[in-house]
């Protein structure tokens, strides 16, 4: 299309590779809009965070997801590690899984630690630009 | 874990079955991330379409990205995307960001050769669906 007004709100070429493999990634800048979402695949273990961080301004949705389409519960025997607060509370998450990450709330160690078949890590952040304390 | 001061940001209760979707959805749409975010992770195999234009006082992010997870730009399908009155068309793993206000629908999945992820996420706590445009009323019965 030629010229359209609204045409600039349809990323077509929103990938970056932030972990294993090429992704689905946009900037808040880049949909203009206080959002950051990325999509990504992992195909093997990976220690993705070794220490907590936090972010004090903005929540953070941890999405783990399988990657069969025809059925959302299979989450093909992965096994994530992820530790919360100061006290690094461990979560094993075996399951399709969201975590919801208050502001402020340290999150890490995270671990890919068992990855027999493909998953989905989502990430929504809800800022613009992305930071941590 | 018995007692456990961080088991509750996780969610594990969210797969639903809607209908028109292939399998089964991840959904939160009613406050259960405690976040002002909604989302909603839908696979679709097979053409279909929301068909009723609307608008929301919120930014939406819609996200059409290829079923294989070897390769999310693996995209076999065609949408039709109205977008504030204008059609475009999606031929490729896309995110389409909607401001606040604007205009959106129909959206019509006209080809689906192979399936695709369809990811939602609105900025707002509680998402709504929206509503059908009113029925022309019956005509008044005539008084007797």
């Amino acid at each position: 299309m030629a010229e359209t007004k609204y045409g600039k709100h349809i990323l077509r070429n929103a990938f970056k590779t932030h972990h294993q493999m090429e992704g689905l990634s946009a900037g808040g800048d880049e949909m203009d809009a206080d959002c950051i979402i990325t999509h990504h695949v992992f195909t093997k273990p990976e220690m993705v965070l070794k220490e907590p961080h936090s972010h004090s301004d903005f929540v953070q949705l941890l999405c783990f997801l399988g990657t069969n389409p025809l059925d959302v519960r299979d989450f093909g025997g992965a096994v994530i590690e992820i530790c919360l607060g100061e006290e690094q509370e461990k979560h094993v998450i075996d399951s399709p899984a969201i975590v919801s990450v208050a502001k402020g709330l340290p999150h890490g160690p995270l671990n890919f630690k068992v990855i027999s078949r493909p998953i989905i890590f989502l990430e929504v952040m809800l800022t613009r630009t992305y930071h941590q304390d | 874990m018995a007692e456990s001061k961080y088991g509750k940001c996780i969610k594990t209760g969210l797969i639903i079955d809607i209908p028109h979707y292939t399998g089964k959805s991840v959904l939160a749409h009613n406050g259960e991330l405690d976040a002002d975010c909604s989302i909603g992770y839908h696979c679709i195999t097979k053409p279909m379409s929301f068909d009723h234009p609307h608008s929301h006082k919120f930014p939406e992010m819609l996200c059409f990205i290829g079923g294989n997870p070897e390769d999310v730009t693996d995209f076999g399908a065609e949408i039709e995307f109205t977008l504030g009155g204008e059609k475009h068309t999606i031929t490729s793993t896309a995110v389409v960001s909607i401001p606040s206000g604007v205009k959106h629908c129909p959206i019509v999945f006209k080809k689906v050769e192979k399936p695709l992820v369809f990811l939602e996420i609105s900025l707002t706590r509680i998402w709504k669906p929206p509503r059908r445009p009113p029925k022309n009323k019956p005509a008044e019965k005539q008084a007797k």
